[in-house]
């Protein structure tokens, strides 16, 4: 991973592996999948074919998005299939080659803990890394 | 043996045998097209399959051979003695490669050069072989008259390969979702031409794709063609005699559907020859006749194909395989009492359930018929089964006819729109809250609706999909609704979903979802809608599954009461109230109709109760009075504002019981009967935790018709006291 697409949550930056993000999207109208579990946002017409939507707020147990706020979605790969992920906003692809990436601090929750890979110290602030298999796997 | 070389040995033999035919018939009618095309289909495969299973002495032979076909069929040369001689040269080697294959796995070293290189002679030096020109001009003439006159299959079809036809498809289904995007914008348009254009969009897409399905659907032959075959191998294998029939192999099914049908056929069938039809010694002393036969069915009903494998075998035995359950934890006894017939046949399904005694090398191991229930699920079918012990075994596969587009009903649930398969939608109902008919009734806390005498259990979208039910149930309900039941049917059971609201019929393009969805027990797949949204499709058998396989009561005993359970087969029972807060319980077989008639309607003829009933004059036995329950006098009676009947008919005889209330239809739970001998009751048990009499019901029938069971076969008319009994699985009679 030497370059990752960054984007924001709650105000943290988080980034994941470039080669696995398909695209970015804006605004898609969500149909609501009852009885799944709790991070499942719904499901997305991406051209055609039926994407699951994370919302990565639950997974990491951070709160929704204000109420007049409208998320938006990166498309990965994950096992075979498009998983559509909810982030507050989009960042900059960084590169990260030669940055190493240290384990994530103790002062971050268990949920979260679980699906951080580690994280990148960068000149003006942290960059937590996600495990997109982790996170897509509900 | 690998599967695939098998496979392709056994289409070679086929093909070799018509092969010597049509060339012998070739030297007579030397130019005909239809021979020549079949003879150069037929090497043409046999070199496209063993090209890629690296066959390279066959494929070598049959390329010459093809070469010297190829030229025969554009009519360059033209078919002679020497030519037909040094062709089934080739098919006789053809014939030693194969056996040598089918041996040893490997060609071996049987000489094909010679053969070779006499085919390459024969092709090099036409002038030789060919005959002068003029004829040949008159040969071709002759050919093109004749086709004139009959195209042959080989010129009014061509080859197009399965993506082409995939992708075709995937295109039509996008058309499709284009289309229904269309229309729902014209809809709200008064634009005459546009309303237009889009209505003849509407057929023009309508048509293309009922076209491209049939582009795709092949004759269930393909599978069927090699039964034969495999049935004869078995039989022998088994030691067993077995004549296989065979009708609607015309049936056509999209090739996807084929392809997942193929594996669980040939498990039904391999099952049907090992388990199904016994050796030949126990069917002559069951005096049947010595050959047993396998029918294999397939035919079209509505908008599925069925297709079903029929042995006249030994059946199954329910008691057993509900003894096996048990035996092997699968379920417990007093699941199994609460279990009906076809219930108890369907553990056959679970994983790891075999009702062989032995492993065999055909069946046995327990891991069949599960598949078999995946396999066919997958495609958005069901498995049946029905068994008669000692008269075979029927199973039965449904499949949708394609898997792409199907018809749906979209309906709306808590703001949110999910589509039904069209296939398990019976009828709508609209409940009007009235009288009657179509209305919605409480029983404890479960609503069913009846429906033209029947009691369909309900249950809410909202409530399936986790959310609190606009019904509401038992006291607090609200009559005030009037949600939309669509009918449904799964697995041969039937029951009410309702819904909030009905939008319409569509044709809908099946989407996968990803499997952690399908894995929620509610949802099958996905579809997207004329505004481009999502809409999940339900998995209606998934559903039927979850909410009413538990809607009896579980009953939970200890060991001690688990034990005394006979593995018997409990009916449904019918509770009804009979005032002073009793409850009753009557076999459903005796249950013909459910009605709420008018006081009014009853009338005294000698001194007794009795009623019109569809033109005719029918005893009427109340319960309450016969229980001894209340001490009422008969004018009380014609005060309540209905009266709850339930008819009971049997041939030409009819008796009408009136209760006090009907609550509920659930099954029968042998396993808390107590035995309390007392007037007209067979003792009590434990129905939705409440005490339950279980009715004498046919001490009650007869009271009011004492000749009520004279018409059944078999049972004489003072046989009262006898075991020998009408309803004998009900547990009321034990």
């Amino acid at each position: 991973m030497s370059q990752l697409a960054t984007f924001t949550l709650a105000g943290a930056d988080y980034g994941i592996d470039l080669l696995r993000v398909q695209e970015a999207l804006l605004g898609q109208i969500m149909t609501a999948v009852p009885l799944a579990s709790p991070n499942v946002a719904g499901l997305i017409n991406l051209r055609g074919e039926v994407v699951l939507a994370i919302d990565l707020r639950t997974t990491l147990g951070l709160g929704p998005l204000g109420a007049n706020l409208e998320p938006m979605m990166m498309v990965v790969h994950a096992a075979g299939e498009l998983i559509s992920l909810l982030v507050d906003d989009l960042g900059d692809v960084i590169d990260v080659e030669g940055c190493p990436l240290e384990a994530p601090p103790d002062t971050l929750p268990t949920s979260s803990r679980e699906v951080i890979l580690g994280v990148h110290q960068l000149e003006s602030s942290l960059l937590l890394v996600l495990d997109i298999d982790r996170v897509t796997g509900v | 043996m690998d599967e695939i070389v098998r496979e392709f040995l056994v289409e070679s033999y086929e093909n070799l045998d018509q092969l010597d035919q049509d060339l012998v018939a070739l030297e007579v009618t030397p130019g005909s097209r239809e021979l020549l095309g079949r003879v150069f289909r037929t090497i043409h495969t046999i070199k496209g399959t063993c090209g890629f299973l690296a066959f390279g002495r066959l494929e070598r032979l049959s390329h010459a051979g093809e070469s010297l076909l190829s030229e025969l069929r554009d009519g360059r040369l033209s078919m002679d003695q020497p030519m037909t001689d040094v062709l089934l040269r080739m098919v006789d080697t053809v014939r030693e490669i194969l056996a040598s294959i089918e041996a040893s796995g490997a060609e071996g070293d049987i000489e094909v050069d010679g053969v070779i290189q006499q085919l390459c002679q024969v092709l090099d030096t036409p002038a030789q072989w060919t005959a002068p020109e003029a004829d040949v001009l008159a040969d071709n003439t002759e050919l093109f008259a004749e086709d004139a006159g009959s195209p042959t299959a080989s010129d009014s079809s061509i080859r197009v390969g399965v993506d082409v036809l995939d992708a075709l498809m995937r295109q039509v289904g996008e058309l499709v979702l284009a289309r229904n995007q269309i229309t729902r914008l014209a809809a709200g348009q008064l634009d005459a031409d546009l309303a237009r254009s889009s209505q003849r969009l509407s057929s023009v897409a309508s048509e293309l794709h009922e076209g491209v399905m049939k582009a795709r659907m092949q004759p269930i032959d393909q599978l069927w063609a090699k039964m034969p075959r495999m049935v004869r191998d078995l039989a022998a294998t088994c030691g067993r005699q077995v004549r296989l029939e065979m009708v609607g192999g015309d049936t056509a099914l999209d090739r996807a559907l084929l392809e997942a049908v193929k594996d669980p056929l040939t498990h039904l069938v391999r099952n049907a020859v090992d388990h199904g039809i016994e050796a030949v010694e126990t069917r002559l002393a069951a005096g049947k006749p010595e050959v047993g036969v396998l029918n294999l069915r397939a035919y079209h009903a509505g908008g599925q194909v069925v297709v079903e494998v029929a042995d006249d075998g030994r059946g199954i035995d329910a008691g057993r395989v509900a003894a096996k359950a048990v035996e092997r934890g699968l379920r417990t006894p007093s699941q199994i009492a609460a279990m009906s017939v076809s219930d108890v046949l369907r553990l056959l399904f679970l994983p790891g359930f075999s009702m062989a005694e032995t492993v065999t090398n055909v069946s046995g191991r327990g891991v069949g018929m599960d598949i078999v229930n995946t396999k066919i699920g997958a495609v958005g079918g069901t498995v049946e089964v029905e068994s008669a012990v000692g008269r075979g075994t029927t199973w039965r596969l449904r499949v949708p006819l394609t898997l792409a587009i199907i018809s749906a009903l979209v309906v709306e649930a808590a703001g949110e729109l999910y589509s039904i398969p069209s296939a398990n939608v019976l009828e709508l109902a609209a409940p009007d809250g009235g009288n009657s008919t179509g209305a919605i009734e409480y029983v404890g806390v479960a609503a069913v609706l009846r429906l033209r005498g029947t009691l369909l259990p309900l249950v809410e979208l909202r409530n399936v999909l986790g959310m609190p039910g606009v019904l509401g149930s038992g006291s607090e309900r609200k009559p005030a609704l009037r949600p939309v039941i669509a009918v449904l049917q799964a697995d041969t059971r039937r029951f009410g979903l309702i819904v909030d609201r009905v939008l319409n019929i569509q044709e809908i393009v099946v989407k996968p979802i990803t499997a952690r969805l399908r894995g929620l027990g509610a949802y099958g797949a996905a579809t997207l809608l004329g505004d481009g949204r999502v809409s999940l499709i339900l998995d209606v058998p998934a559903i039927r599954g979850r909410w009413l396989n538990g809607q009896s009561v579980e009953a939970e005993l200890g060991p001690v009461a688990a034990q005394s359970v006979p593995l018997g087969v409990a009916g449904q029972v019918l509770v009804v109230g009979i005032g002073g807060g009793r409850r009753v319980s009557i076999p459903l077989e005796l249950v013909t109709r459910l009605e709420r008639l008018s006081p009014d309607v009853v009338e005294h003829v000698g001194g007794r109760e009795v009623i019109q009933y569809r033109r005719d004059i029918v005893p009427l036995v109340r319960l309450d009075l016969l229980l001894g329950g209340r001490v009422d006098s008969a004018g009380e009676h014609l005060e309540r504002s209905e009266l709850f009947v339930v008819i009971s008919a049997r041939g030409t005889r009819t008796v009408a019981i009136a209760v006090e209330e009907i609550f509920d239809i659930v099954e029968d739970d042998v396993a808390r009967h107590s035995q309390i001998d007392d007037c007209g009751v067979v003792g009590s048990t434990v129905l939705g935790d409440r005490v339950t009499e279980r009715l004498d019901a046919r001490q009650a029938v007869l009271t009011g018709d004492p000749s009520f069971f004279d018409e059944d076969e078999g049972v004489a008319a003072d046989s009262s006291e006898s075991e020998v009994v009408p309803f004998a699985l009900s547990p009321l009679v034990a």
